[in-house]
């Protein structure tokens, strides 16, 4: 409005007398110009701006939120549009529990203990280190809700962070959230936690809750790693067991099978013998059953003569009267000389 | 020509300075809200109107003054509070709270500055905290009820703030823990706890053992007793199949069996054995002559 006052004298030029010209110049028209050019300059400047890759500008125009502009250049209304720019793309990354002090290698750590103590459903206590990752995901919102001064909003961020997995942690035992419960805290704090920061409309987006150790304090630890050997040991004297059993059974099982094949072969034994006795006594029949008497003779002599050297055979005299007289301690003495006739 | 040049120079000097006039006036009557700010207008410092929406509004240049407050979130962190809960136990509570300036007229009547509305907060998240803490358990404070009691909390707070222009959207527990010496206590009770379990599981490991240990002697011993069983059955097979053999030979011929075992029986237990014989009898008949 007002540089198109000052113009107005100018666009007159053609029309006035040629000498005046210079001596406007000279005085007044020359500032007008001046403060037309800068005006113009300065509009310029700021109709336009640029947004960085991985980042987005929140516009503003009159104060309201007018728009959010992706990568890129874009036009906007001198002084009556302001653009805030946010990075959207970056991941950033709290660390609870301890913070890398040197990225390494090696990484060096420290520990905060007040951060990672915390109570369980068992009125117990666990130490938990663990990493928040987000992104802001909706920039306007961030821009206009989130406490401004990024020392502020990462209070805020890890305050309610804290909250948010204390809350979850406490809601089950010691030996839950050691073993078995590491999968389920970190989704349900992810949960939880995305919707505290919706209900407060931050415009930021929870990338991945990750507990990093979880461990029983210090002073516990001792004890802990006791139950460990413990459990060890368990683990040991039921395999030396199993072992005792794998080994004690098949050599049960051997044995068995010995007993099984002697007594087969007993039988066996027994039935051969006993068949061959019955051909013996089957192959005498014929004879016998010509001359009983002459083939039993003949049988007896024939193992006689076979047993007689064997035999101490002494032969004594009866005198009739029934008393028969020998000499017992030579025919004793005889017989240990190889059998005397 | 003079006079008319010099004239028109006054005349383009006092347009010049009306303009100026006019936009010092026009820029101060207008102001901008921004999305995250919200203002009392104050015409001699009195407040006139309160402004909570985003966008360009009117004013009465000099004599209105625009006071602006954010409109963002405001965190509030609390000291731990030392509290007592129902069942006598003690914990303690780190809160942080998160506000926001939600009437901004009151809240320039009555506090002004968000360091004042911090320190109001002291006392009224502090008296909330112990109201919810006294009501409840250890228990339900912190698990089973612990987002009630945060809710409650948010609640009580809230009825002391509304009245300065400060709402309270969250009560956080950022920390609730134990007073040192009860964390010693805690130790002690979980190292005595884990030592039990140590000691239950080595029972368990030798009770394991025994039983697998004794489980295996026992098959050892039936197998085995399994086996003999079934050797000594076989055997009484073959004795029993020898016997049936033997018996169905020596049946048909009893005196040729028997005399025949007889010879057996001498040939195996006369060796060694003094046998007083009588000349003229048996074997012995033809030694004294044949009759």
């Amino acid at each position: 409005m007002s540089e198109w006052e000052f113009y107005e004298p100018s666009r007159e030029e053609p029309s006035g007398p040629k000498h005046r010209i210079p001596r406007m110049f000279q005085s007044g028209k020359m500032v007008t110009l001046l403060l037309f050019v800068l005006l113009v300059g300065v509009a310029a400047y700021s109709s336009y701006y640029i947004v960085p890759a991985g980042t987005r500008g929140v516009v503003f125009r009159l104060g309201k939120v007018h728009t959010v502009a992706d990568q890129g250049l874009h036009f906007k209304v001198p002084f009556l549009d302001s653009v805030v720019q946010v990075n959207t793309e970056r991941i950033r990354r709290y660390e609870f529990g301890y913070r890398t002090v040197n990225v390494g290698p090696p990484a060096q750590y420290r520990d905060v203990p007040a951060e990672s103590k915390m109570l369980t459903s068992d009125n117990k206590i666990v130490e938990i280190d663990w990493v928040l990752q987000f992104q802001i995901s909706d920039p306007a919102a961030f821009v206009v809700h989130v406490p401004s001064g990024e020392d502020r909003w990462e209070k805020l961020i890890r305050d309610l962070g804290e909250s948010s997995l204390r809350k979850i942690v406490a809601s089950r035992d010691l030996d839950t959230v050691l073993t078995v419960g590491k999968e389920e805290i970190q989704t349900e704090t992810r949960v939880t936690f995305q919707k505290l920061l919706e209900e407060l409309e931050t415009g930021i987006r929870i990338v991945a809750v990750q507990l990093q150790d979880v461990t029983p304090p210090v002073a516990v630890q001792a004890s802990f790693s006791e139950v460990n050997s413990a459990r060890a040991e368990r683990e040991r004297l039921q395999l030396e067991a199993e072992q005792f059993a794998n080994e004690l059974i098949p050599q049960a099982q051997g044995e068995a099978q010995r007993l099984l094949n002697e007594s087969e072969g007993y039988k066996f034994r027994r039935v051969q013998v006993a068949q061959g006795e019955a051909a013996r006594i089957e192959a005498l029949r014929e004879a016998y059953m010509r001359n009983p008497n002459l083939l039993l003779q003949s049988l007896w002599i024939e193992n006689m003569r076979e047993l007689w050297p064997k035999l101490k055979t002494v032969i004594v005299e009866d005198f009739g009267n029934g008393v028969m007289l020998f000499p017992l301690d030579k025919l004793l003495d005889a017989g240990k000389g190889g059998g005397g006739r | 020509m003079n006079v008319q040049s010099l004239g028109q120079a006054v005349r383009n000097a006092v347009l010049l300075v009306v303009l100026v006039a006019l936009v010092a006036v026009g820029i101060g009557s207008f102001y901008v809200i921004r999305a995250d700010q919200q203002a009392v207008v104050l015409r001699f410092g009195k407040v006139v109107r309160s402004v909570r929406d985003p966008g360009l509004y009117l004013k009465m240049p000099f004599a209105d003054v625009v006071e602006r407050f954010t409109k963002r979130l405001v965190e509030y962190d609390a000291d731990p509070v030392a509290v007592v809960t129902s069942d006598k136990k003690n914990l303690v509570f780190d809160s942080v709270a998160v506000f926001r300036i939600a009437d901004p007229d009151a809240f320039y009547r009555r506090i002004r500055t968000v360091e004042g509305a911090q320190q109001r907060l002291d006392d009224s998240v502090y008296a909330a905290v112990r109201i919810v803490a006294g009501k409840s358990t250890f228990d339900e404070l912190v698990f089973s009820r612990r987002g009630d009691s945060l809710v409650e909390a948010t609640r009580i707070t809230n009825d002391q703030t509304s009245a300065y222009g400060v709402e309270v959207l969250k009560v956080a527990f950022k920390r609730v823990f134990l007073p040192q010496e009860n964390e010693e206590a805690v130790y002690r009770s979980m190292i005595a706890e884990r030592s039990r379990i140590a000691a239950q599981l080595r029972a368990e490991g030798r009770s394991i053992a025994a039983r697998l240990r004794s489980k295996a002697q026992r098959d050892y011993t039936e197998i085995l007793a399994a086996a003999q069983k079934q050797a000594e059955e076989t055997r009484g097979q073959g004795d029993a199949e020898a016997q049936r053999i033997i018996a169905d030979a020596a049946g048909q011929n009893p005196d040729l069996y028997l005399f025949l075992r007889t010879l057996e029986f001498y040939k195996e237990n006369l060796p060694e054995t003094p046998v007083f014989l009588k000349p003229g009898e048996g074997i012995l008949r033809y030694l004294k002559g044949a009759e």
